[in-house]
C-alpha cells in the first residue's frame, strides 16, 4: 500500500478522477488507488454513473408544453409587430402604403379611431400573427374538433390548421367589437343577427353606422409591451375587464371555430350576465368563455344561422 | 426553410421573418425541454422556464453575435431560466435534499412522484443495448429520480456533460462559471448520484449476460 493510508471517499475520487486533485495529494491518491482493488473498483463505478446518465432515453416534449409555448411565441410575435407599427406611427408622414390602404378598407372604424396611417407594418403583423397561429394550429391534436367544420362545410374534424399549407383558404383578419349586448340563448340568434348588420366592420355591410363607447380594435394587440410580457407569461390568461384588446389567445379561437375564416363578428359582450365572447359566422355563432383558446374552446352556446332569416 | 442553417433562421427572425423562429423551436424542442425538465426535475417549472427561455430568446435574438453555435446560447438561455426559476424559489416539487426517504419515497411512487409528462421513451442513445419499453421508462424515472437529488447546479452541469455530451469547456460557457467548477460539479453530482444508480448498472449486466447467454443458445442451436 502506498503513502496514502486511508481509502479516500466517493466525493474525493470523483475529484480524483476529474484531474481536481493534484500536488502531493494528487500523486499519494494516484498511487493508492493504482494498488488499491477496492478504490479502483469505486472509481470504475463513478465512471458508470457518467454511462447510466448518458443511456438515459431521450425526452419528448410533450404536446401541451409545445403547444402553449407555440401559443406564448404567438402573442410574442403580435407584441412585435404591435411595437413596430407605433414605431411606424412615430415616423414622419410618409407615402401612403399600398397594404396600409387595403387594411384601412378592411376596419373602418380602426382608421376612423386614428388619423394617421398605419404604415407598411401592419400587413407584416397580421402575417406574423397568422404564420404563428398556423404553427400552433398545425400542431397534432386528434381530441379537439373543428365546430366550424360542418358549419361551414369543411373538411372533417380531424382537420390540422396549418395555414401555411391551406392553400386557397381564407384566413383570418377581424375586428373585436364590445357592444355590451346582454346575450342570452333564447334570443341569441336574434341578437347575433342585429349585431352583424350594425356592425361596421363585419363583411359586406360598408355603411353601417359607427358604434361609439369602446368600440373596436384590430387583431393585432395594441397594449404595452409590459402587458404583452404578461400576456406571454399567462397565454391564457383572459383579458382584464374593459378591455377589448384581441391577444393571441382569441385570434386562435377564433380561427379554430370559423376554421380560418374570417368572422362576421367577434363580440366582447355578456352572456346570460357573464363575460363571454359571441364568435358569428354568416351561418353560426359561438358563445365562448374570455379565456377561449385554440385549444380550449370550451364552447357555452353554440347556433346556427339562417341565411335567409 | 428546414433547410436552412440555425444562424441564418435567428438572423431572419431579428429581421423580422414571421416563420424562423417557429422553425428553429420545432427543430431543438425535444432537447430544449430535456434540459429544463432535467434541471428543474419537476415537469410544470419545465414548461413555465421553457416558456420563459423561449420569450426571452425570441426577444434577444438581435443580440446573438455568432460567437458560439445556435444551439449554445438557446441552451444557456433554457439553463438559466431553469436555474432562475430555481432560485425564485418557486419550486414546487423539487427536492434536492439528498435525502435518501425522499428518494425511496419518490421511487416507490414510481411515475406520479416524479412528475413525468407526456411522450413516452423515444428511442435510445447509439450504442445502448435495446431495452423494452416499460424497463426504458423505468429507468428514466430512476435517472431522473435520482438527479433530482442534487443540487441544481450539480444537476446542469451533469445535464450537460454527461447527457447532452457538451464538452466541459461548452458546458462552462453556457453556465456561465469556470471549466474547474463544472468539472468540480460534475464530479460531485457523480459521486452523489452513485449509490441511487447502482441498481441500473445491475440490469446493464443482467442484459449483458442475457445477450451474451442468447448468443451462446442461438449458435448452439445453429450448429445442432
Amino acid at each position: 500500500m502506498s503513502g496514502h493510508t486511508h481509502h479516500p471517499d466517493t466525493e474525493e475520487l470523483a475529484d480524483f478522477q476529474a484531474g481536481l486533485v493534484i500536488g502531493t495529494r494528487g500523486k499519494r491518491l494516484a498511487a493508492h488507488v493504482s494498488q488499491c482493488s477496492l478504490c479502483t473498483s469505486a472509481s470504475d463505478q463513478i465512471d458508470s454513473v457518467s454511462t447510466e446518465l448518458a443511456a438515459a432515453p431521450v425526452l419528448k416534449i410533450p404536446h401541451q408544453v409545445e403547444r402553449r409555448i407555440a401559443e406564448a411565441l404567438l402573442a410574442e410575435a403580435a407584441a412585435r409587430d404591435t411595437r413596430a407599427r407605433q414605431a411606424e406611427r412615430r415616423l414622419p408622414d410618409g407615402p401612403p402604403h399600398e397594404h396600409a390602404r387595403l387594411w384601412t378598407r378592411r376596419v373602418p372604424v380602426l382608421t376612423r379611431a386614428f388619423t394617421v396611417p398605419l404604415g407598411a407594418l401592419v400587413p407584416a403583423a397580421v402575417c406574423v400573427i397568422l404564420a404563428v397561429a398556423g404553427y400552433i394550429l398545425s400542431l397534432p391534436s386528434p381530441s379537439i374538433s373543428h365546430p366550424a367544420s360542418s358549419a361551414a362545410g369543411l373538411a372533417g374534424s380531424g382537420e390540422h390548421h396549418d395555414i401555411m399549407s391551406t392553400g386557397g383558404r381564407r384566413v383570418s383578419a377581424f375586428v373585436v367589437t364590445a357592444s355590451g349586448t346582454d346575450y342570452a340563448a333564447a334570443t341569441l340568434k336574434a341578437q347575433v343577427r342585429r349585431e352583424v348588420r350594425t356592425d361596421p366592420s363585419s363583411s359586406g355591410i360598408a355603411s353601417a353606422p359607427v358604434r361609439t363607447g369602446s368600440g373596436a380594435q384590430s387583431v393585432a394587440p395594441r397594449g404595452s409591451a409590459s402587458d404583452q410580457a404578461s400576456a406571454s407569461a399567462s397565454p391564457s390568461a383572459p383579458p382584464s375587464a374593459g378591455d377589448t384588446t384581441p391577444t393571441g389567445t382569441l385570434v386562435g379561437c377564433v380561427m379554430r371555430l370559423t376554421g380560418d375564416h374570417e368572422p362576421a363578428l367577434v363580440d366582447r359582450a355578456n352572456f346570460d350576465s357573464h363575460p363571454a365572447y359571441v364568435i358569428a359566422m354568416p351561418n353560426h355563432a359561438w358563445v365562448v368563455p374570455l379565456d377561449c383558446t385554440a385549444t380550449h374552446t370550451a364552447v357555452i352556446e353554440s347556433v346556427a344561422l339562417s341565411p335567409a332569416a | 426553410m428546414d433547410e436552412l442553417s440555425d444562424a441564418e433562421l435567428l438572423r431572419r427572425h431579428a429581421e423580422g421573418d414571421a416563420e424562423s423562429f417557429s422553425v428553429l423551436f420545432e427543430r431543438h424542442k425535444d432537447r430544449l425541454w430535456a434540459i429544463a425538465l432535467r434541471t428543474t426535475g419537476d415537469p410544470d417549472e419545465a414548461a413555465d422556464a421553457l416558456q420563459d427561455a423561449m420569450i426571452s430568446a425570441f426577444r434577444r435574438a438581435g443580440d446573438f453575435r455568432g460567437e458560439s453555435a445556435v444551439t449554445t446560447w438557446l441552451h444557456r438561455i433554457v439553463v438559466n431560466a431553469a436555474l432562475d426559476r430555481l432560485r425564485r424559489g418557486g419550486g414546487r416539487t423539487v427536492n434536492w435534499s439528498g435525502d435518501e426517504d425522499a428518494l425511496e419515497a419518490l421511487a416507490a411512487h414510481g411515475g406520479q412522484a416524479t412528475g413525468v409528462v407526456g411522450g413516452g421513451p423515444t428511442g435510445l442513445s447509439p450504442g445502448v443495448p435495446a431495452q423494452d419499453p416499460a424497463e426504458s421508462i423505468e429507468n428514466r424515472l430512476d435517472v431522473d429520480a435520482a438527479l433530482r437529488m442534487l443540487p441544481p447546479q450539480q444537476r446542469a452541469a451533469l445535464v450537460l456533460v454527461d447527457m447532452l455530451g457538451y464538452p466541459v469547456n461548452e458546458a462552462a460557457e453556457i453556465l456561465g462559471v469556470s471549466p474547474g467548477t463544472v468539472k468540480s460539479r460534475c464530479a460531485r453530482g457523480r459521486a452523489r448520484l452513485l449509490p441511487y444508480l447502482s441498481h441500473l448498472r445491475s440490469k446493464s449486466a443482467r442484459r449483458g449476460n442475457q445477450s451474451a447467454s442468447d448468443s451462446v443458445s442461438s449458435g448452439q442451436e445453429g450448429g445442432a
